[in-house]
C-alpha cells in the first residue's frame, strides 16, 4: 500500500548540511496502523512529511498504491494535494476563520455538489459526533473538539492514506487516553492505511498494528507491539521501549542456527537463551530480559547452578497500584523485576528468580552503535 | 462625449470661419492700429496665422483660474484659440521636456513659463527655445530676454515684509543691513531657505559683501523655512515679526484680506522676472508668439493682477500697487535678467552651502 | 521485446514529469514575482548607479558624457561632512526613540489590553498618515514655538515666566526628533499591530502562570517572540527616517542640524536649473549602502529563527490584559496621543481652510472666516479630474502593490529554509527602493518609459508603477511581519486537503492576513494620495492628481482652497479607514 524506499533527506543547518534521513525503508499494508516511533529529532515527523509531499527528499522512492509519488530516479514528485492523502498535525491547524462545517467541507469544495457535500460532511460530523458543532468558528473550540475536526476533515474525501502527526500530543492526559481508543476504533471502522508518528510508546504499543522505531534519522527496527517488546532484534530498541535488564555475559555455546537455544555465563548465573545472529563462544555479549519476564520466589534449596535462575537480595520496592517495581542485586549486578502487588517481596529479603529462555535476548556487546547502517 | 462635442465644435468653427476670418483680421488689425502700435499688421498676420494653429499648449505655475479669465477675454478680441494649460512647477518640466526630446518625442507643449528666469536657463543651454522680434517690435514690450528668447509675464519683488502688529512702520527695518543690529535677535526673522534676496543682493554688492551680511543674519537664530507661502503665513499668523523671501504681491494680498502685514520697498530692491519662451519644438509655434505676447500686453496684464495681484512691478508696462509704491520709493532695482542670472546663481550656491549644500 | 517495457518506463517517466509541471504555478508565480520585482526594482537603482558616477553639474545623468568618481569625493571630501553624518545619526536615533517605542507601547496596550474604547483609538491613531505632513508640521510649530507656541505660553503663564520665548523650542535637535518620532506612530503601529495581534496568548499566559506580572511578560516573552518583527521595523524606520525631509525641511534649517537629506533637498530642489542628480545619487548609494549593511545583519540575527509562529490553529482567544490601576493612565497616554497627533493637526487644517490666510484663532480672525476656500476649489476645471484620479491612483497603487507583497513576503517567509537564497534575494532587494531619492525613481521612470514600446508614459499607470515601486517596501516588510505569524501547518494542511497552491493562497493565507493586508492597503493608499515627487515628475493634464493640486495652490498662496482640498482629501481616506474597520468589523461579529 505504502512503500517506502531508501529515503534520504537533510536540512540546511546553523552549521552546513544535516543529515535529517538515511536510507529509510519500509512497506505499510493495506488497512494498517504503522507508527514511527522514536525521540524527538529522530526524523519520524520528516518521514511522514515525505510522504505527504511537504518535504522533497533528496532520494529514494515513495509509493502509494503501487503509484509512485516520490522517486528520485526518474524526477517524479506528485504534490500533495493530488496524493489522496488526508492528515492530522500536531497543532491540528484547523483555520480560525472558517466554521467547523468549513473546515471539514474544504477537501470536497471542487469534486461534488452542494448537497453532496452537506450531505458527507453532516455524515463525518455525526461519526465523530461534532454534529452540533457545525456552525462554530475554530477558536471556540475545546482541544479534542479540534482534535476531532482535523479527523473529520483528514477523512471526508475518503482519501487512501491517513497520516497522523503526534495527534495526541496536545491533550490532557485523561482525554489522551480516551481519544486513543477512538482514534484506534476509527482507524478500523474506516479500514484505512495509516501511518502514525509519536514519541510516546505507550500510545505506539497501545494503536499499532507494527511498529517502526527510527533513531537519529535510521529505522531501526520494525515489528508487531509484543515482537519489538519482548524480542527486540536491537539493543536501541530494547533500551527505547519500556524498562530493560542488561546483564554483561560471555558466549559458551553459541548453537547453529538462528532460533537455536545458546548458552551464556553471566555474573548472575548461566543462561540459556534464543539465538539471534551468528554467535562464537568466548565472544562478550548482553543479555537482556524485561522486568516482566523476571519470576520472583521464595528462596529455595537447590536453584543454584541450573541455568536461568538466581537469588538476589532486594534492595527497593516501588508500588506501582497495579504491580511493584522491584529493584535486586545479585553479584554486584542490578536486577529489576516486577512483582505481583499482592506478593510483594519486602526490602533486605533473599528472593529467588528465573527468566523463561524465550524471554531472554542476547545483543553484541558493542551493539549500541552497529545497527546503524550509515550511507 | 468628448470627442463629439470637439467634432461638433470644429465642425462650427469650419463653417463659418471662412465668412468670420475676413472680419476679424480686418477689426483686428484696426484694434491694434487704434492703439497706435506701430506692428499691426505684424500682429493681424500672428493672429490669423495662430488661429489657424487653433490651441496654444501653455506648462507653468500659473493659477489655472488665470488662464480660464485669460480664455474668455481672448474669446472676446481674438475668437478661435483655444488655451491648455498644465499647471505645474517648471523645473520637472524643464527635465521632462529635454529627456523627452532627446529621446526623440518632443513634448506636446509650446510655452514653458517660470516664476523666475534661472528655471528656465537649461532650455537657453541646449538652445531649445525659438527667438521672436516680434514681441518687442509688434507687441511694443520692454522685458524681452537671451536673444529675445524670452517675454517677460510679471515680476515678483523679494522686498523686507513685517508684522505691523509686532513692529510699527518706523521700526521696520530700512536696509537690509539693519536686519543684522541686535534687536531682530532669537526667532524674530522668517528667511525662506533659499535666500534668494541675498543671492541678488550680491550681483549689486559683489559675492562677499553678500556673503558676509547672509552670515551675519543667520547668526540671529531666524526661522528658516522652504517655501514663500509658509514664509509668508508664519508672517501673517504673528509668529515672526520680519519675513525674508516672501513677495511684495503676496503681502500686498494679505493686506487686502485683512492681515496684519506690509511691506518696505527697501533699497537696493531684488526683483525676479517671471518669464515665458517658445520652444523650437512647439506645434503651434504662432499661437504660442501670439498668446506670450498678448500676456504681456495691457489687457494680458490687467487680467492676471485682478486675479492674484501678479503684474510687471518694474519697467514701462509695470502696474498695480507694487509697482506705484515701487514709483514713489524709487528704490534701486536688482533685476532678474539673462545678464544677471549666472551670477545669481554662483551665490545662492555659495550661499547654500550655509544651510546644508555640499557644492 | 525488450523495447516494450523501456517505453513503458519512458511513458511513466513523462507523466509524472508532466504532473511536476503542472504543480510549478507556484513556481511559475515566483519566478513571475522574481521578475516584476527585480524590474521595478532595477530601474531605479540602475539610475542611481547611473548618476552616481556621471559629472550632472547643469547636465541630466544621461546627457553628461563624463564618467566621474566626483560625486563620491564632494560627498566623502566635503569638511561639513562628518557633522551631517553625526547629525544624521542623532536625528535618527532620536526619533526612533521617540517613535518605535511608543508604536509599541500603542500596539501593545491596543491590541492586548482591557482599555477602554480601544477599536475608537486604534481607528483614530491612523487618521495621522493622512494628514500632509506639511500641515502637520505647522500644527507642531502653533504647539511649541518658542514665541507662539500654544504650550509655550500656556506654561509661562502658569509657571510666572516672564521673558516671551521657550520654556520649549522646537527648533532644536530634540524638538526634530520629537515631532519625526511622533509622525512615525501610525506606520510604526500598523506595521506591529498585526504581530501583536497574531501572536498566540497562551505563550503569555504560560509566562503569566509562572508568576511573572504582565510587564514581565511583554518584556520576557512576548517582545523576543516578535524579534524578527521588530528587527525588521527597526531596519525600515531607520532609512525612513534618513531618508525623509518632512522635518529637516521645517524646522531642521532654523535649528541649524543638516542631515544627510537635507543635502540630498539641496541637490534636488535646486530651483536655478537642473537639479544635481550626480551628487543626489551619490548621496542616495550611502543610504543604499546602509540599507544594505543592515539586512545582511538583519539576516545573519535572523536566520535561524524558526519558532516565531503563533497563529497555530489551535484555539486562540486573545486574551486582554487587565492592567488595573494602570488603565487610567494608559488611556490617558492614548487619548493625549489621539489629540496631539490627529485633533489638533486636523483643527489646523480646518481652520486654515476657513481663513483667507493663516491666522492664530482671535476675534479678528474668526470675524474673516468663511467657506469661499471650500467654493472656489470647484471652479478650478481639473479638480473633479483630480479628485478621481486621485482615487483610481491609490486604489489600483495599493491593490498592486498588496498583491505583490503578499506574493514577496510568503516566498520570503515559507521559502527561508530553501538552500537557492531567493528568499534573502527577495526580502533584500524588496527594501531597495526605499532608498532612492523619490525625484531619482521620477527621473528613471521618464528615462525609460518615454523610449517604452507599450504606451504607458503620460498616463496614470506610469504614475502607478512609481509608487508601487516605491511602496513595495513598507508593504511587503509589514506583510512578512504579519506572515511569520501564521503556522505553515495551516498552509499545509490546506495542501494535504487536495488545495492546490494557488488555492490555498487565496483560501487560506489571504483570509488569515486579511488584517494586515486592509490596513497595508490603507497606507498605501493614503501615501499615494499624498505623494509629490514623483508625481510631479510624471503627471500631466490628463493625469493630474489632488497632492500636485494642493501643493500648487500652497506654492500660490492660495492657502484656503490647499486646505480645504486637504480636508477632503482625509475625508476621502477617513472613508477608505471606515470600509477597513467595516469590513474587518464585520468579521470579527461573525466570528463570534
Amino acid at each position: 500500500m505504502i512503500s517506502v524506499r531508501d529515503l534520504e533527506k537533510s536540512f540546511a543547518g546553523a552549521r552546513g548540511e544535516v543529515r535529517a534521513l538515511s536510507g529509510v525503508s519500509f512497506e505499510v499494508g493495506k488497512g494498517e496502523l504503522f507508527t514511527l516511533l522514536g525521540p524527538s529529532g529522530c526524523g519520524k515527523t520528516t518521514t511522514l512529511r515525505c510522504i505527504a509531499g511537504l518535504e522533497l527528499p533528496l532520494a529514494g522512492e515513495i509509493r502509494i498504491e503501487d503509484r509512485p509519488v516520490f522517486s528520485a530516479v526518474d524526477g517524479t514528485f506528485v504534490p500533495p494535494e493530488r496524493r489522496n492523502i488526508g492528515m492530522v498535525f500536531q497543532s491540528y491547524a484547523i483555520w480560525p476563520h472558517m466554521t467547523v462545517f468549513q473546515n471539514v467541507a474544504y477537501p470536497l469544495a471542487k469534486e461534488a455538489s452542494r448537497s453532496e457535500i452537506g450531505e458527507r460532511v453532516a455524515r463525518i460530523l455525526d461519526r465523530l459526533s461534532l454534529g452540533a458543532l457545525a456552525d462554530r468558528l475554530a477558536p471556540n473550540l475545546s482541544g479534542g473538539q479540534q482534535q476531532r475536526v482535523a479527523l473529520a476533515r483528514a477523512l471526508v474525501a475518503q482519501p487512501q492514506v491517513l497520516l497522523l502527526d503526534e495527534p495526541l500530543s496536545n491533550l490532557d492526559a485523561k482525554l489522551r487516553e480516551q481519544m486513543r481508543f477512538e482514534l484506534k476504533a476509527l482507524q478500523e471502522s474506516f479500514g484505512i492505511t495509516t501511518v502514525y508518528v509519536t514519541h510516546d510508546q505507550e500510545e505506539a504499543l497501545a494503536l499499532s498494528d507494527r511498529i517502526g522505531l527510527m533513531q537519529e534519522g535510521s529505522l531501526v527496527e520494525v515489528g508487531s507491539p509484543a515482537d519489538l517488546y519482548l524480542h527486540p532484534a536491537h539493543k536501541i530498541t530494547a533500551d527505547f521501549l519500556g524498562t530493560a535488564n542488561f546483564i554483561p555475559a560471555h558466549v559458551q555455546r553459541g548453537g547453529n542456527q538462528p532460533g537455536d537455544e545458546m548458552l551464556l555465563e553471566s555474573p548472575i548465573g548461566s543462561f540459556v537463551a534464543r539465538r539471534s545472529v551468528e554467535w562464537q563462544p568466548g565472544m562478550a555479549a548482553q543479555l537482556f530480559f524485561r522486568p516482566e519476564c523476571v519470576d520472583l520466589g521464595e528462596e529455595t534449596a537447590g536453584a543454584d547452578g541450573a541455568p536461568n535462575r538466581g537469588s538476589a537480595i532486594v534492595e527497593r520496592v516501588t508500588f506501582l497500584g497495579n504491580a511493584a517495581d522491584v529493584i535486586m542485586r545479585c553479584n554486584e549486578v542490578r536486577l529489576r523485576a516486577r512483582a505481583h502487588p499482592t506478593r510483594i517481596p519486602a526490602v533486605g529479603q533473599r528472593v529467588c528468580f528465573s527468566v523463561a529462555p524465550g524471554s531472554c535476548m542476547v545483543f553484541r556487546a558493542d551493539s549500541s552503535v552497529d545497527v546503524r547502517k550509515r550511507a | 462625449m468628448l470627442n463629439a462635442r470637439s467634432y461638433m465644435k470644429s465642425a462650427r468653427t469650419v463653417a463659418i470661419a471662412p465668412i468670420i476670418f475676413g472680419l476679424l483680421v480686418w477689426a483686428s488689425a484696426g484694434y491694434a492700429q487704434e492703439k497706435g502700435r506701430s506692428g499691426g499688421d505684424a500682429m493681424a498676420q500672428l493672429y490669423a496665422a495662430a488661429k489657424k494653429e487653433g490651441t496654444v499648449v501653455i506648462w507653468g505655475p500659473t493659477d489655472a483660474i488665470i488662464y480660464q479669465r485669460m480664455q474668455a477675454a481672448l474669446d472676446k478680441q481674438y475668437p478661435g484659440i483655444k488655451i491648455e494649460h498644465f499647471e505645474s512647477i517648471p523645473e520637472p518640466l524643464v527635465q521632462r521636456i529635454i529627456a523627452e526630446s532627446q529621446a526623440g518625442k518632443p513634448a506636446a507643449v509650446d510655452i514653458i513659463q517660470s516664476g523666475s528666469l534661472r528655471a528656465l536657463r537649461p532650455l537657453i543651454d541646449r538652445d531649445m527655445l525659438a527667438p521672436y522680434s516680434g514681441w518687442e517690435k509688434d507687441f511694443g514690450l520692454d522685458a524681452v530676454y537671451a536673444g529675445q528668447r524670452f517675454v517677460g509675464a510679471y515680476n515678483l519683488t523679494l522686498p523686507i515684509a513685517y508684522n505691523t502688529k509686532m513692529v510699527s512702520a518706523q521700526e521696520a527695518p530700512k536696509s537690509w543691513e539693519e536686519l543684522a543690529e541686535p534687536k531682530w535677535k532669537g526667532r524674530k526673522l522668517i528667511i525662506e531657505a533659499r535666500l534668494v534676496p541675498f543671492a541678488m543682493l550680491g550681483t549689486e554688492w559683489g559675492k562677499g559683501k553678500a556673503t558676509e551680511l547672509t552670515k551675519k543674519i543667520l547668526a540671529q537664530q531666524p526661522i528658516i523655512v522652504q517655501g514663500g507661502t509658509t514664509v509668508a503665513n508664519a508672517l501673517a499668523g504673528g509668529q515672526v515679526s520680519i519675513a525674508i523671501g516672501t513677495y511684495a504681491y503676496t503681502i500686498e494680498r494679505l493686506k487686502k484680506q485683512g492681515a496684519a502685514v506690509d511691506w518696505v520697498p527697501v533699497s537696493p530692491l531684488p526683483v525676479l522676472t517671471s518669464a515665458v519662451g517658445v520652444l523650437k519644438t512647439a506645434r503651434h509655434p504662432n499661437g504660442a508668439r501670439f498668446f506670450a505676447g498678448w500676456m504681456g500686453t495691457a489687457e494680458g496684464q490687467n487680467i492676471r493682477y485682478a486675479t492674484t495681484g501678479q503684474a510687471n512691478e518694474v519697467g514701462r508696462t509695470a502696474i498695480g500697487a507694487v509697482a506705484e509704491r515701487i514709483k514713489a520709493a524709487q528704490p534701486a532695482i536688482i533685476l532678474e535678467t539673462d545678464k544677471t542670472f549666472a551670477t545669481i546663481l554662483e551665490i545662492q550656491r555659495e550661499l547654500g552651502k550655509m544651510l546644508g549644500a555640499l557644492r | 521485446m525488450n523495447i516494450a517495457p523501456s517505453a513503458a518506463a519512458k511513458n511513466v517517466q513523462l507523466r509524472s514529469w508532466s504532473i511536476a509541471r503542472k504543480l510549478s504555478v507556484r513556481s511559475l508565480t515566483l519566478g513571475l514575482t522574481l521578475l516584476i520585482v527585480t524590474y521595478l526594482v532595477l530601474i531605479p537603482l540602475f539610475m542611481l548607479l547611473y548618476a552616481s558616477i556621471k559629472s550632472t553639474e547643469d547636465k541630466l545623468p544621461f546627457e553628461s558624457t563624463v564618467i566621474t568618481l566626483g560625486n563620491y569625493t564632494a560627498v566623502l571630501t566635503n569638511p561639513t561632512m562628518a557633522s551631517i553624518f553625526l547629525n544624521t545619526f542623532l536625528f535618527t536615533a532620536g526619533s526612533l526613540a521617540v517613535g518605535l517605542p511608543l508604536a509599541i507601547l500603542m500596539a501593545w496596550l491596543l491590541e492586548r489590553t482591557a482599555i477602554p474604547a480601544r477599536r475608537w483609538i486604534a481607528t483614530l491613531i491612523l487618521v495621522p498618515m493622512t494628514i500632509p505632513s506639511l500641515l502637520s508640521a505647522i500644527a507642531w510649530i502653533q504647539l511649541l514655538d518658542p514665541r507662539i507656541g500654544l504650550i509655550n505660553v500656556v506654561l509661562r503663564a502658569v509657571l510666572g515666566w516672564s521673558g516671551d520665548t521657550g520654556p520649549f523650542d522646537i527648533y532644536t535637535l530634540s524638538g526634530m526628533c520629537f515631532v519625526q518620532g511622533l509622525r512615525l506612530v501610525p506606520s510604526a503601529y500598523l506595521m506591529i499591530a498585526a504581530s501583536f495581534r497574531a501572536m498566540d496568548p497562551s505563550l503569555e499566559e504560560q509566562s503569566a502562570m509562572a508568576g511573572r506580572g504582565a510587564a514581565q511578560t511583554t518584556l520576557r516573552i512576548t517582545l523576543p517572540i516578535m524579534r524578527p518583527a521588530l528587527l525588521a521595523m527597526l531596519i525600515y524606520y531607520i532609512i525612513v527616517v534618513i531618508e525623509s525631509f518632512d522635518i529637516p525641511g521645517l524646522l531642521g534649517f532654523t535649528a541649524r542640524i543638516r542631515v544627510l537629506s537635507t543635502a540630498i533637498y539641496w541637490a534636488t530642489h535646486s530651483e536655478v536649473g537642473l537639479p544635481d542628480y550626480g551628487l543626489a545619487s551619490a548621496l542616495g548609494a550611502m543610504v543604499l549602502a546602509v540599507a544594505l549593511l543592515l539586512m545582511w545583519i538583519y539576516q545573519r540575527l535572523t536566520a535561524h529563527q524558526e519558532r516565531f509562529a503563533t497563529i497555530t490553529g489551535k484555539g486562540y482567544r486573545p486574551r486582554q490584559i487587565d492592567l488595573g490601576a494602570w488603565t487610567a493612565p494608559a488611556t490617558a497616554l492614548c487619548v493625549v496621543y489621539v489629540a496631539l497627533a490627529v485633533v489638533l493637526p486636523f483643527l489646523v487644517l480646518a481652520w486654515t481652510s476657513l481663513q483667507p490666510f493663516y491666522a492664530v484663532p482671535s476675534a479678528d480672525s474668526l470675524a474673516r472666516v468663511s467657506l469661499e476656500g471650500y467654493f472656489r476649489i470647484w471652479q478650478e476645471s481639473t479638480v473633479v479630474r483630480a479628485l478621481w484620479n486621485t482615487m483610481v491612483l491609490a486604489l489600483v497603487t495599493s491593490a498592486a502593490t498588496i498583491l505583490l507583497a503578499v506574493l514577496v513576503s510568503w516566498f520570503v517567509v515559507r521559502r527561508r529554509k530553501a538552500a537557492d537564497g531567493l528568499s534573502h534575494y527577495l526580502a533584500t532587494v524588496s527594501f531597495l527602493p526605499q532608498c532612492v531619492p523619490s525625484i531619482v525613481i521620477g527621473l528613471a521612470f521618464i528615462f525609460v518609459y518615454v523610449r517604452f514600446p507599450i504606451p504607458i508614459y503620460g498616463t496614470l499607470w506610469i504614475i502607478a508603477l512609481a509608487m508601487t515601486t516605491r511602496y513595495l517596501a513598507y508593504s511587503s516588510r509589514t506583510m512578512t511581519s504579519a506572515l511569520m505569524q501564521v503556522h505553515g501547518e495551516l498552509e499545509e494542511a490546506s495542501q494535504m486537503a487536495r488545495a492546490p497552491w494557488a488555492r490555498t493562497l487565496r483560501r487560506i493565507t489571504m483570509p488569515l492576513l486579511a488584517p494586515a493586508m486592509i490596513n497595508v492597503f490603507f497606507w498605501v493608499a493614503v501615501h499615494a494620495m499624498q505623494e509629490l515627487s514623483m508625481a510631479l515628475m510624471l503627471y500631466n493634464p490628463e493625469t493630474v492628481v489632488v497632492s500636485t493640486m494642493i501643493w500648487s495652490m500652497w506654492q500660490n498662496g492660495r492657502t484656503a482652497e490647499a486646505a480645504a482640498l486637504g480636508v477632503i482629501l482625509i475625508l476621502l481616506s477617513a472613508l477608505l479607514l471606515l470600509g477597513g474597520q467595516v469590513f474587518l468589523y464585520l468579521r470579527r461579529s461573525s466570528d463570534s
